[in-house]
């Protein structure tokens, strides 16, 4: 067989402050009352105008930067004309002929561990619709709709890549790294999700595109599943048709919304009440500016600065945050910032946390450190404090004295180690390295962690003379 | 003044010639002025001459309605007008069909044919506010005998005004004389940050700008097909500016016979979208939703609420910008537009004001409009569109009579260059 032939159009929302063609704010959006955040141009009134955001070009442009692609020398915006509820004019102001960004390219490992470059063919701004609440459950049993213009005129970026992605896996994988990418460039907030349009066809087949997958996660589950019922009708003989599906996540299947032979017209029309933009070298170059370092130009630096392995520093340029707070640590503490930072990532996983998600700050993670790497605490005990820290930062103090090795009396704890475990004092005065082994364990476990094995060792000798 | 008087005059001109559409009885102000329809008025129905707009109370002012109240006008009224401006006549109107206050059984012309024919009428006003996309401020300026001035496109701010076709809409004066134009257009021009198309080339005091010696051009297309009894008044006045000491000379418009092909072409393409907000969902008409799909209701207010000419537009221009007609005709278009405009840039760098035609014809009986096909109707917008689509500033002055009904003579000049139309208007009104 064929591998798969899959292609993206992942749609991002872009974090302005305010909508892409009127002064409405997106600040506190989601909680909004409905249509509340509305005004005579994002509503669709007659004599109102749109004009743009400025904020959002400069976004757009970073995107397009970040991406490698083709800066146009100008922009320009088209309307894209259909009959919808969700719509305030019946069209959507929308970039067609001539994108803000062309022909670029996003890295990404395949599972064999081999390095492909995914195609960006272009990138877009546009402006989102209305949302849609559908009264009484889901589109086939709704009595009625409701439509909320909160969201109308909220500004998106549009990326589209070539059909080259092979497996399912591969587009999450890609998602992953272009939302640490946005979120670096600061024009995406993290917690926003990520939308996309799929695109798949077996064997050299039709195309089939899926609609309105959120989250990289559901893309690459809605693409499995597609997968699967391509290959069912190829072994059943039919042929897959070119259309367009809707992904249904409650259901976890894909169901079909229209035929290619049905698919809409949209009359493009270049938006008259928007002049051309030109991207004036001034403009490009402000957008250059904001452009912080990559993430894999940190994966570079933090190899050749220190000599992190690669595994470790591509784990820690995955999230911005992580990445920061390591730069930070690495100047106070070189020794210990990289395996600290790894046992946090191991940690926020084990929680099912992100680092911008705890109270954690760099004060505080610095401290640990130094408690560490004074000896005051041991390494174990340190991994258990972060732990607790993680769920609850401002504990750190107590924890601090809990774990601390000054505040316990080791020879006290080892001779309740040799009383409590005769069996392998004995094993050890015959000569067992193991009965030795086991007691330095027992200490370093009832100390809760406050007394390392070097010291735990030490002190059992002493005592077993 | 007494701005009562004033409402009252309004309130017989329009029982006479059907001029507006909304009274404002309350208007409150130190000079009346009349604002075609389709430019919203915070508290003051906007209809743009459509049914579907019946209720329409608009939230804001338009960019030019702050300006003119600020200056102390009082809006008396919202004139009569074609649906959405679609008309050379003011005969596809869904309220009342303005008649020529000159020949009543004669039209004003059209779109702005209410705002044209109350200054032809009006005891008090001296000037009132139109719109022309494709010579909808010209054609009824020359057809009431009054002074029209089309300013350069970007000059006055499109905010709060409905759309017809963006790209070419552009907000004007319809005033007695060509100094009260001049006072009227300094009045509503200037940078608006709400209108991206808006332009920052400073606003000019036009009403202190006199006469000044001039060149000339003569385009002889616009020549072509024109009554001869009007291409005889017109050029008397192209004479009268010469023994005033101006020099004319014959020029050639080459791509004239495009105009109106193009125009047509673009102004329905962006007018067939334009149109498709209203549908009954958020505001204007609207119907019982029960028992139909979004797309049926939609349907059923587009097709109770749009007029013929309406509908007519939006069917061609939506056929114009569809996938395989796109090149052919929408793109097309955008591409003899950018000839058209240099044709009159290459005749802007030999003379200073192009003098031509207003209109091929008198304004015509109703009875002989009915006669009309649609395509007639369109190409007696033959002299208007091509300074339509360049976006350039156009002065239509009255310069005599032909069997008792005014003749025009319009004045183009080159873009943001309205002080130059202005000096040759002086010429012909006092000439």
């Amino acid at each position: 067989m064929v591998e798969p032939k899959i292609g993206l159009e992942v749609h991002v929302q872009l974090n302005t402050s305010t909508k892409l063609f009127c002064p409405c704010p997106l600040a506190g959006l989601a909680a909004a009352e409905p249509n509340s955040l509305t005004c005579p141009t994002c509503l669709g009134h007659p004599g109102s105008k749109p004009v743009l955001n400025r904020m959002a070009v400069e976004k757009g442009i970073r995107i397009a930067l970040a991406l490698g692609c083709a800066l146009q020398e100008s922009m320009y915006f088209s309307r894209k004309t259909y009959f919808y509820p969700d719509m305030s004019k019946n069209f959507q102001i929308t970039q067609y002929e001539i994108p803000l960004g062309k022909d670029g390219g996003l890295e990404i490992t395949d599972a064999q561990g081999r390095k492909k470059t995914i195609r960006i063919t272009r990138i877009h701004i546009e402006e989102d619709p209305a949302k849609l609440v559908h009264a009484g459950g889901h589109l086939e049993s709704a009595t009625h709709v409701l439509a909320d213009y909160n969201r109308s005129g909220v500004p998106l970026c549009e990326i589209v890549t070539a059909p080259d992605f092979q497996t399912p896996k591969e587009t999450r994988v890609f998602l992953q790294k272009l939302r640490s990418i946005l979120d670096y460039i600061g024009v995406f907030d993290v917690g926003a999700a990520i939308k996309a349009d799929a695109n798949v066809s077996i064997d050299g087949g039709s195309r089939v595109e899926i609609k309105n997958v959120t989250g990289f996660v559901e893309v690459e589950k809605a693409l499995a599943d597609e997968i699967m019922r391509q290959k069912w009708l190829a072994d059943d003989g039919k042929p897959v048709e070119r259309e367009t599906r809707a992904w249904v996540a409650e259901k976890r299947t894909t169901l079909p919304l229209r035929k290619k032979e049905s698919e809409e017209d949209y009359g493009y029309i270049f938006e008259p009440d928007l002049t051309r933009i030109n991207l004036a070298v001034a403009l490009v170059n402000k957008a250059a500016k904001g452009m912080p370092e990559l993430p894999h130009q940190k994966f570079e630096r933090y190899r050749r600065e220190y000599g992190i392995n690669s595994e470790l520093a591509a784990s820690i340029v995955t999230d911005l945050d992580v990445a920061l707070l390591f730069e930070q640590l690495v100047r106070s503490q070189p020794k210990l910032a990289a395996s600290w930072i790894n046992i946090l990532k191991k940690t926020l996983y084990f929680n099912g946390l992100e680092l911008r998600q705890t109270k954690l700050s760099v004060d505080t993670f610095s401290k640990l450190l130094e408690l560490v790497g004074k000896g005051r605490v041991t390494s174990r005990g340190g991994e258990l404090m972060l732990r607790e820290l993680v769920l609850d930062a401002s504990r750190f103090d107590e924890l601090a004295a809990k774990y601390s090795k000054s505040e316990i009396d080791i020879g006290k704890l080892a001779e309740e180690v040799l009383k409590d475990n005769k069996k392998a004092v004995a094993d050890y005065k015959t000569g067992s390295r193991k009965a030795l082994q086991f007691l330095v364990g027992e200490l370093v476990k009832k100390s809760g962690g406050r007394v390392d094995a070097r010291s735990a060792s030490k002190e059992l000798e002493k005592e077993l003379g | 003044m007494d701005i009562q008087e004033a409402v009252g005059e309004a309130k017989q001109l329009d029982e006479k010639y059907d001029l507006f559409i909304t009274i404002n009885e309350s208007a409150e102000g130190n000079f009346p002025i009349a604002v075609k329809d389709n430019i919203c008025t915070k508290g003051l129905r906007t209809t743009a001459g459509s049914k579907i707009l019946h209720n329409y109370v608009p939230v804001f002012d338009a960019t030019v309605v702050e300006k003119l109240k600020r200056s102390g006008a009082a809006v008396l009224g919202k004139t009569c007008m074609d649906e959405f401006g679609f008309g050379t006549f003011s005969v596809n109107c869904a309220y009342k069909v303005p008649k020529n206050p000159v020949d009543p059984s004669r039209s004003c012309g059209g779109s702005s044919g209410g705002s044209a024919g109350y200054v032809a009428a009006s005891k008090y006003a001296r000037f009132a506010i139109g719109q022309s996309t494709g010579g909808s401020i010209t054609c009824p300026a020359a057809f009431c005998g009054v002074v029209g001035i089309t300013p350069t496109y970007g000059l006055v701010s499109r905010y709060g005004l409905i759309d017809y076709a963006n790209s070419l809409d552009k907000i004007g004066v319809l005033a007695k004389t060509v100094s009260d134009a001049a006072k009227g257009l300094s009045i509503i021009s200037g940078h608006d940050s709400r209108d991206s198309t808006s332009s920052n080339v400073p606003a000019k005091d036009y009403a202190k700008l006199q006469e000044a010696k001039l060149r000339i051009g003569v385009p002889k297309e616009y020549f072509e097909g024109v009554d001869p009894k009007i291409a005889e008044r017109v050029w008397r006045s192209i004479k009268s500016l010469e023994s005033g000491g101006m020099k004319y000379e014959e020029v050639s418009l080459p791509h004239t016979k495009y105009a109106i092909p193009s125009y047509y072409i673009i102004a329905l393409s962006e007018a067939s979208t334009n149109l498709a907000k209203y549908c009954g969902m958020r505001y204007g008409l609207s119907s019982d939703p029960s028992g139909k799909s979004f797309n049926e209701y939609f349907s059923q207010v587009r097709s109770q609420g749009f007029g013929q000419e309406a509908k007519r537009r939006v069917v061609l221009g939506t056929y114009a910008r569809m996938a395989g007609y796109r090149d052919q005709y929408y793109l097309k278009a955008l591409k003899v537009r950018a000839l058209i405009i240099e044709d009159f840039k290459r005749a802007f760098g030999e003379v200073d004001v192009l003098a031509a035609p207003s209109m091929p014809v008198i304004a015509p009986k109703f009875s002989e409009i009915e006669k009309l096909t649609p395509l007639q109707h369109y190409m007696s917008d033959v002299l208007t569109v091509a300074p339509n689509l360049a976006g350039i500033p156009h002065l239509s002055v009255p310069c005599g009579k032909v069997e008792g009904m005014p003749v025009g003579v319009q004045l183009l000049a080159d873009h943001f260059k309205e002080e130059k139309a202005f000096a040759a208007g002086f010429g012909v009104e006092n000439g």
